[in-house]
């Protein structure tokens, strides 16, 4: 029916359009190489032109590499490991917290525990020691950091189920011989799902923000593969001489992460209208 | 403004006690939809309100009768906005007066008392705060000592025992009657001319409603107050209202004093609203319930707006096409109605059918099991534990030794106020709650050692159907999959089924394509029985089931709930605190009290010769129409104890009029006194 967005809305998906145009339509050009090296060009400015001609729009970087094709790429990366590592998270989370908040008693003892135990440990000091012993890669990144931010899912979750299934439908669909399977199924489920979708777009920026300190410690993405928080890390060294270097990864991390944290924020805003009416 | 109102702004107010506290002229009131459509909520309301009177404003949910009071107050939410119309308050018209202007007037010359004393308090503050708060606002320059010293003052004349230690304690330790109190000593904390009272009993319980009633009249006796009643409730509103206006789809139908009002109400809403009220003085076998439902006010009927629910209407071209003007007929009344007239002797002529089904055919033999037992509850039991101050646990006993019997297309009624253990009951019949001790026996087979796929077999010949139509369907379902889901756990879905129980309680099958946010309190309702008739259940427990709902939804509700049970044979327990209810609908009454059944009888003995104090209490306190004043004497005293830490001997000694010091050292028996078949447990209960 509607077909205005909140003025909300709108900034949040302008700004998660100049995301997507950068991650998904700038590779699809014909753009340098993001990993072919060219000393000659090395350092040059955004606009930049070398004597032999060619055009940088965003410059290059110590290396002579195309900055605009390295961002993009590093988009890709950074947008993929957010979300899988959120897909696991939220996975996990949704389950364990429908299952303390339904069944309650001991079984919600240990998982709210759990939880408490989760969140007491550092979650960066965590990683750390994680990627030090295992080693890494992409998609250890994606599922270490989803194992490790599940607890918002799982309180929420919980929350929302301690509070749903006094409702009377839930007690009526018991009374009619449900069993706890079909109604987690049937009415827990739906009902917490939009939720955790305000949680999950709330926690994308978290994690991509998470990744990029753990690529900027060198424990994240490994080169040449580039991240955002890595370039910003190879930045720093040239930020009097090029210091687009370290501000253009530092300005697409800003855009993705604002963007994201507004579409929650937006979401949250018309489920409550919801509610009211 | 009209025309009206500036002239009599113009002209100079003569004598000064002529007129009226409160005048409003014209009234309308609008609402902008989210898609910019203005939707008129009140129209053209007119009425006065005179010195040291009481009005009563009547209506259904949607009326407008709150938003019309909220209107004198200042306090129309965003996007309401008066179009046209005044408000004078002695003389000053309000509707043009800022935002500052209007804070002067409020709390000092027209105070205000919500419906929920709980959310009216803030429970952060102490409650001598609160009121000191109040005094404060209208009263800069009074000193500290002199406020506190008027708080005391305040909250000793709305009848709070202690007021020096209460003054500073918070609202948790306050009972609802209490803070009720409290809320009333606000409002008449600067001696306001005019109160506004919006349902101010409606979340209290009947014997609390008669007290906090009492103390409403007492402080308004004091300071001569005006008030304005607003309340769905008939039976109040003719004890404690001198003059009357009905409100329907955002109008006043029909004004008049009260007396006359109840005697020959003159609109058809009214004539329909005052018959289909269950009466504590009779049982009839079916309740007199008006069609359909309140309207859309975006889809209001053109013409006058209840002539869809008209028993008089009868598609006449007039009532279709032009809406009646509230017109004067004779001394201090007013309906809108065309064929206002026809009223007395549709009236009549209901009462007399009603008569003649009483006297000439006893009422009709219902399909009746075979008086075999279908529920039987034996002493059972429920203890909560519950957690104090550091280690301290106590006790909280919801149910003592509660038995039953229940023979089949029978139904019994469980009375009892808030607290008295009747949801715990139901609760633990259902086994959404485990009973401490005793058993149900359901079909002659204990209910308690089932487990598992068992369990979840046999519980689907006891349903239940909830208080609030609105939590009791999921809003994300369609009404077919609502009505559907326990066809489908058990694995013996289909269609026509589901179109069949949608028939059974008066829906098409058209309506289960749509969800239940699309659909009225008592559509809801009706949506919650069939789904709990689905797995064709022998007892139905009905837990407060109408209790939510409007006067003229209920007995709709009511009477289907009669010829379900007549066509299906169906058993039913019926939870309810309105006493009135349960005598149309029940065989049999228990009546709780902290946890145990005091009385348990036929409903004919329970409300002819009621045996023990509290029922007596019960059926004293409730309001009805031209039966004042009430048995002040039978009336329970003060507050339900704390039920953690009962009184000693018989639980209902404090509050009983009777009680002697026998009664605080033995607690009475549940046993018969009289004839067979009476149980009362009272020391003194009457024969």
């Amino acid at each position: 029916m509607k077909a205005r967005f909140s003025p909300l809305q709108t900034i949040a998906i302008l700004l998660l359009a100049v995301m997507a145009v950068l991650v998904i339509v700038v590779p699809l050009l014909p753009i340098y190489d993001p990993y072919g090296q060219n000393l000659s060009d090395s350092l040059l400015p955004i606009g930049g032109r070398s004597f032999n001609g060619h055009f940088y729009l965003l410059g290059t970087d110590t290396l002579g590499r195309d900055m605009l094709s390295r961002l993009a790429l590093a988009g890709q990366v950074s947008t993929l490991i957010g979300l899988s590592a959120v897909a696991v998270s939220l996975v996990i989370g949704v389950t364990l917290g429908l299952i303390a908040g339904y069944f309650r008693g001991p079984i919600e003892a240990i998982i709210m525990g759990l939880a408490d135990l989760q969140l007491s440990i550092p979650r960066v000091l965590l990683l750390i020691a994680v990627t030090a012993i295992v080693g890494p890669s992409v998609a250890g990144l994606a599922i270490i950091l989803g194992v490790t931010s599940w607890v918002s899912y799982g309180r929420v979750a919980r929350g929302m189920t301690l509070s749903l299934r006094e409702r009377e439908f839930i007690l009526s669909a018991r009374v009619q011989g449900a069993s706890a399977v079909w109604n987690i199924r049937q009415h827990l489920l739906p009902n917490v799902l939009p939720q955790m979708l305000i949680v999950a777009s709330y926690e994308f920026g978290m994690i991509i923000v998470l990744e990029a300190s753990l690529s900027y410690l060198g424990l994240g993405v490994q080169p040449p593969l580039p991240s955002w928080g890595m370039m910003v890390a190879e930045g720093q060294n040239y930020l009097a001489l090029a210091p687009h270097l370290a501000i253009m990864p530092s300005i697409a991390l800003f855009i993705l992460v604002i963007g994201f944290q507004f579409l929650s924020q937006a979401f949250t805003k018309e489920n409550d209208l919801e509610m009211v009416a | 403004m009209t025309d009206a109102a500036i002239a009599a702004e113009a002209t100079p107010t003569t004598a000064l006690d002529r007129v009226p506290v409160l005048s409003v002229h014209n009234l309308c009131i609008e609402v902008k939809t989210p898609d910019g459509e203005r939707v008129e909520l009140v129209r053209d309301v007119s009425f006065d309100v005179n010195e040291h009177e009481v009005l009563g404003l009547v209506g259904e949910s949607g009326s407008g009768k709150s938003l019309t009071m909220l209107a004198v107050l200042g306090l129309l939410g965003s996007g309401l906005r008066i179009v046209s119309g005044s408000i004078r308050l002695r003389g000053q018209e309000i509707t043009n007066l800022s935002f500052h202007e209007m804070q002067k007037i409020r709390g000092k010359a027209v105070s205000i008392i919500f419906q929920d004393p709980l959310t009216t308090l803030n429970p952060v503050l102490r409650v001598g705060k609160q009121v000191a708060e109040a005094i404060r606002l209208h009263n800069p320059d009074k000193g500290e000592a002199e406020i506190k010293a008027r708080v005391i003052e305040l909250l000793s004349l709305v009848g709070i025992p202690n007021p020096e230690r209460r003054y500073s304690q918070f609202p948790n330790e306050f009972s609802g009657g209490m803070r009720q109190r409290v809320v009333i000593a606000m409002a008449m904390a600067n001696e306001p001319d005019l109160l506004i009272a919006d349902e101010p009993t409606t979340a209290l319980d009947v014997t609390i409603q008669a007290q906090v009633m009492e103390v409403l009249a007492e402080v308004r006796a004091r300071t001569g107050a005006a008030m304005v009643l607003i309340t769905h409730d008939l039976g109040l509103v003719s004890e404690y209202a001198d003059r009357l206006a009905v409100m329907y789809s955002g109008r006043i139908v029909e004004q008049a004093p009260s007396a006359e009002l109840f005697a020959s109400p003159r609109h058809p809403y009214t004539a329909g609203l005052i018959a289909s009220l269950p009466q504590l003085e009779r049982k009839v076998e079916t309740l007199y319930s008006i069609p359909g439902f309140v309207p859309d006010p975006r889809k209001r009927p053109t013409g006058c707006a209840f002539a869809p629910r008209c028993a008089i209407a009868n598609g006449r071209p007039l009532c279709l096409s032009q809406s009646p003007d509230l017109e004067s007929i004779g001394a201090n009344r007013a309906v809108a109605c065309h064929y206002s007239a026809e009223t007395a002797a549709w009236s009549t002529a209901y009462q007399a059918k009603l008569e003649n089904v009483a006297t000439e055919t006893p009422l009709p033999v219902r399909k009746q099991g075979d008086g075999t037992t279908v529920l039987r509850a034996s002493n059972l039991s429920k203890v909560f534990t519950v957690r104090g101050k550091g280690l301290q646990r106590s006790k909280l006993y919801a149910l003592r030794n509660v038995s039953f019997d229940l023979k089949a297309g029978k139904t019994l009624g469980i009375v009892g106020e808030s607290g008295s253990g009747k949801s715990t009951l139901a609760r633990v019949l259902l086994r959404l709650a485990e009973a401490g001790g005793g058993e149900v026996y359901l079909n002659g087979s204990p209910l308690f050692s089932l487990r598992g796929r068992e369990l979840r077999q046999r519980r689907r010949d006891l349903q239940v159907v909830f208080q609030d139509p609105y939590s009791s369907l999921d809003p994300r379902m369609k009404i077919h999959d609502v009505i559907a889901e326990p066809l489908r756990i058990a694995g013996s879905y289909s269609a026509e089924r589901v179109n069949q129980l949608l028939e059974h309680v008066g829906l098409t099958a058209a309506a289960g394509q749509r969800r239940s946010p699309e659909f009225s309190g008592g559509q809801r309702q009706r949506i919650a029985i069939a789904r709990s008739l689905a797995l064709n259940p022998d007892v139905l427990i009905l837990d407060e089931a109408v209790s939510a709902l409007d006067v003229s939804i209920q007995a709709q509700i009511i009477n289907l709930l009669k010829k379900l049970q007549q066509d299906l044979g169906l058993t039913y327990v019926f939870i309810s605190h309105d006493l009135s209810v349960v005598r149309h609908i029940c065989d049999e009454i228990a009546v709780m009290y902290l946890g145990r059944v005091i009385e348990y009888a036929s409903t004919e003995a329970v409300f002819s010769t009621p045996a023990h104090p509290y029922t007596r209490g019960l059926l004293a306190a409730i309001p009805r129409i031209g039966m004042w004043p009430h048995g002040k004497g039978l009336l329970a005293r003060g507050d339900l104890p704390n039920p953690m830490k009962p009184p000693s001997g018989c639980a209902f000694r404090t509050r009983c009029p009777m009680a002697t010091a026998l009664c605080a050292e033995n607690e009475p028996v549940l046993s018969d006194h009289a004839e067979t078949s009476h149980l009362s447990a009272c020391h003194f209960a009457l024969a």
